[in-house]
């Protein structure tokens, strides 16, 4: 019995138009299509991006003279807020979730969408809003706390706008926590026929992992930045010591979020990271179930460390101990990806395309980070390095070297299928090296500076520290110029690349077994999984 | 690939099984989240009153005990219309369904009543914290503070509830106009589930606010 | 008809159980108001919370229906649960540890 409705439906997957077809600003805003909404991420990260980076850019070029001879200590405070706030919670947090996940989960589980697509737009919406209500803050004056709101500074002293930075960053909390949300429900729900737990992409297992973070560690930071609009508007101590509030309850509240945040900023980069590994050495990923079960590990462990940025704050030694432990436990999982990786690449058919150099470089700059923040975990040591450039540096190799490199090699790994264009590989292989030597150019010094004693957030500095300074400054231009070639070379790709085909890399999974760009619900019939994820023919 | 168009099934499913068990599922991790967001709560409210004891339970006795309990039974009627309601529409009965949604709405709008007339009285006795705020005694800033964590804590709870209450209002007219009926109730699971989530953020606050500490 | 009538006897059973464990919740509490009128040396709190308890217990198992989900969700419930415990027990050793000094 075929109904007019059917008959519709059949003729619009006949016509075969890709989910870029329509071309409508009013197609774009109301979509509920998760590849669309993961482009619409893509620009407003981008966006935020840039701010932020122009914040960096004029914090390191002020640090070229030991005077501070660029802004004042105020501006210099607003500065480095500004920078933490957008490129934590508006770039690093819906960085690869939000962008390449949603692009990419219900075509690696082959379904035709998120199980809540509207959901999905409001949770972009509400971090429009939240970013906007952020920039109306930084318009009217900024903030210059810190990206950590520390009280009683942030709730009595500070003369600047924190209640709306706060509302803006509570606002888009809800979106972190509705997109994880969606993903946990398609994970567990929408999977095609086949996909078995153990024959789940490592990408989706990171992503799962990094979703149980968002759900269970957001509300946390809402309600805390809603104690503080409280206590800032009425005036009455929850967290002042003067109105007898404790300040280290703020603390205790912020690092529950704010530590397994840090994992939202590299887990899903991992993921990314072990397609790539796996892709371009054309093997199995070694290991693959200690690999999965790392990311569920790390989701867990990272809850129970967070007392480690307080170990000069005041809180029990007792405590203190334990949680210096427990740091040292994450370690474990972290360190058994990167071994999984470097054996994946053993005997493997390594191809240095741009995306693989990224994920080389990843790994790398990952180790690098993950150990110094050993240093950290250790009580005596932190005592030293506590709230020095020592810690900038180390959570930079993380979130930069670390997460933003991932989301560069993720972008030009999927970018055929998400534009059907190849980038120039010539300038992609480029760009990463340049990225690569200005990364470390930049922030290598900083673990210098830290351990010969310069502290974070000053304007000025002594004179003996400033030939450090001068490098850290020098890598930051060449850096930027390795961020400036892909916005360049990826937008003149979309007209002008070379079409990609639907499986460009050769690579297996869904995504690679539908068109580039994708028809709008992904798969004409959907796809079976008939055996291991990852199974690339033997390399003689 | 022609598939037959079952009523009410969203396009990413297969079938009304998939659907309802998949919205369920959302609902237990929204409610998780909620979880965490109330436990952020009872922990700033733990750790103040560890230290705080006295001027929290000077406090406390100023809360109306028996409008505390009335307001927790006119909860827990609701909670139970609401599963009535539940049952009902599985069991095809539309009519109780309705009704006992209706039930649920009148002891939501009961609770939230008591719970005006408690803030009215508090404002009334200036123990709204902030300029208004007065109180004799050398427990005085502890006092506001127990009153500025009350205020926070129930109005999260009101706020809830009043969206609960928008939501039991759609129901009430998706079981009227028949979008909702024996073959599809998952949307009423997942709003009854919300409402006695909502049910057990209260069923913490009533003994941490009203009752500890002693009378 | 019949197979009507059967769901009106499942209707009326549930509704009976649902109402018997209304009353149970609504004794507990007065139970645990009775409790915050005695004094027994800080047990009485320990009382107060258990009943809290138990009556979340009821709500979670009988009217959310946890006894008869998934998997899957009781994963969700559990993981709420668990990640509240978490975030106690950590902050709270903290607190309950500061005074310990040599």
């Amino acid at each position: 019995m075929i109904n007019g409705l059917e008959v519709i439906e059949v003729e619009n997957i006949t016509r075969r138009g890709s989910y870029l077809t329509d071309t409508g600003l009013g197609s774009w805003l109301f979509t509920t299509d998760h590849k669309r909404i993961g482009l619409l991420y893509l620009f407003t990260i981008i966006f935020f991006f840039s701010i932020a980076a122009v914040a960096a850019a004029a914090m390191r070029l002020n640090l070229l003279t030991p005077r501070g001879d660029l802004v004042q200590a105020e501006t210099y405070n607003k500065l480095f807020t500004l920078h933490g706030v957008l490129m934590v919670w508006f770039f690093l947090i819906p960085s690869i979730p939000s962008v390449l996940g949603n692009f990419l989960v219900p075509l690696m589980i082959g379904a035709r969408d998120l199980a809540f697509p509207k959901l999905n737009l409001l949770s972009w919406y509400l971090f429009v809003i939240g970013g906007l209500v952020a920039l109306y803050a930084l318009l009217v004056g900024g903030v210059d706390t810190g990206w950590t709101f520390y009280t009683p500074y942030s709730s009595t002293y500070s003369n600047t706008h924190v209640v709306i930075m706060a509302l803006g960053i509570f606002i888009s909390g809800f979106s972190s926590i509705l997109t994880g949300l969606n993903f946990i429900a398609t994970i567990h729900k929408m999977r095609a026929p086949g996909i078995t737990w153990f024959r789940l992409r490592l990408f989706l297992w990171s992503l799962y992992a990094t979703s149980v973070i968002l759900v269970l560690a957001t509300p946390v930071l809402a309600i805390l930045l809603c104690l503080l609009a409280v206590e800032r508007v009425f005036g009455v101590g929850v967290f002042n010591p003067a109105l007898g509030g404790d300040p280290l309850l703020f603390q205790h509240l912020f690092w529950f979020y704010s530590h397994p945040a840090v994992y939202i900023m590299v887990l899903p980069g991992m993921g990314v990271v072990s397609e790539l590994v796996s892709a371009f050495s054309r093997k199995r990923v070694f290991g693959y179930k200690f690999v999965a079960f790392a990311s569920m590990a790390i989701a867990l462990l990272g809850f129970l460390v967070w007392g480690h940025h307080m170990f000069v704050a005041g809180q029990s030694v007792y405590s203190a101990a334990t949680f210096s432990i427990l740091s040292y436990l994450v370690a474990v999982p972290s360190a058994i990806k990167v071994f999984n990786w470097t054996t994946t690449l053993y005997r493997g058919s390594i191809r240095l395309d741009t995306p693989m150099l990224y994920a080389v470089g990843f790994i790398g700059l990952f180790a690098a980070g993950g150990m110094t923040g050993l240093f950290l975990a250790a009580l005596g040591i932190d005592v030293h390095v506590h709230d020095t450039y020592f810690v900038i540096a180390h959570f930079h190799y993380i979130m930069v070297g670390g997460m933003v490199t991932a989301f560069m090699g993720g972008l030009h790994f999927w970018w055929p299928k998400i534009t059907g264009r190849l980038y120039p590989e010539f300038f992609g292989k480029l760009a990463a090296i340049i990225m690569f030597i200005g990364f470390n150019l930049t922030f290598f010094p900083q673990f210098l500076l830290g351990y010969l004693g310069m502290p974070r957030r000053y304007h000025a500095y002594p004179d003996q520290f400033q030939v450090y300074n001068v490098l850290s400054t020098a890598g930051a231009s060449i850096l930027g110029v390795g961020y400036l070639m892909p916005l360049i070379y990826l937008i003149w790709s979309v007209k002008y690349g070379k079409k990609a085909g639907p499986n460009p890399w050769d690579a297996k999974g869904f995504e690679w077994e539908t068109d580039s760009p994708p028809p709008t619900h992904n798969f004409e019939v959907i796809p079976v999984q008939i055996e291991d994820p990852y199974n690339y023919p033997p390399i003689s | 690939m022609a598939q037959t168009q079952t009523a009410g099934l969203q396009e990413q499913f297969e079938d009304l099984t998939q659907q309802r068990e998949t919205s369920n599922l959302g609902m237990w991790i929204f409610i998780s989240t909620e979880c965490l967001f109330f436990g952020g709560l009872f922990l700033a409210f733990t750790v103040l009153r560890h230290a705080y004891p006295v001027g929290f339970a000077t406090a406390a006795r100023h809360l109306d005990l028996l409008s505390g309990i009335a307001g927790t039974v006119a909860l827990l009627a609701s909670t139970l219309a609401m599963s009535i309601g539940l049952a009902a529409l599985r069991n095809s009965d539309r009519f109780l369904s309705f009704l006992a949604c209706f039930g649920t709405l009148a002891c939501g709008l009961i609770f939230l009543g008591l719970e005006g007339s408690e803030y009215f009285r508090a404002w009334h006795e200036h123990l709204v914290p902030g300029g208004s705020f007065q109180f004799i005694g050398p427990e005085a800033g502890h006092v506001q503070m127990f009153f500025l964590l009350y205020f926070v804590m129930t109005g999260f709870h009101a706020l809830h509830l009043t969206i609960g209450l928008g939501v039991i209002v759609c129901m009430m007219l998706l079981i009227m106009i028949n979008r909702l009926h024996a073959e599809r109730y998952g949307p009423l699971q997942v709003a009854a589930l919300y409402w006695h989530f909502v049910g057990i953020i209260w069923t913490l606050l009533f003994p941490t606010l009203y009752l500890l500490g002693g009378r | 008809m019949n197979r009507k009538l059967k769901g009106t006897k499942a209707l009326q059973s549930s509704v009976r159980k649902f109402c018997i464990l209304f009353s149970v919740l609504t004794g507990l509490v007065l139970v645990s108001a009775g409790l915050s009128f005695v004094r027994l040396g800080g047990f009485e709190v320990l009382g107060i919370m258990l009943v809290a308890f138990v009556s979340v217990g009821i709500i979670v198992f009988y009217f959310m229906e946890l006894g008869s989900l998934t998997q899957v969700s009781w994963l969700w419930a559990g993981a709420g649960l668990l990640w509240f415990g978490i975030l106690f027990v950590l902050a709270m050793t903290d607190y309950l540890t500061r005074s310990w000094v040599w």
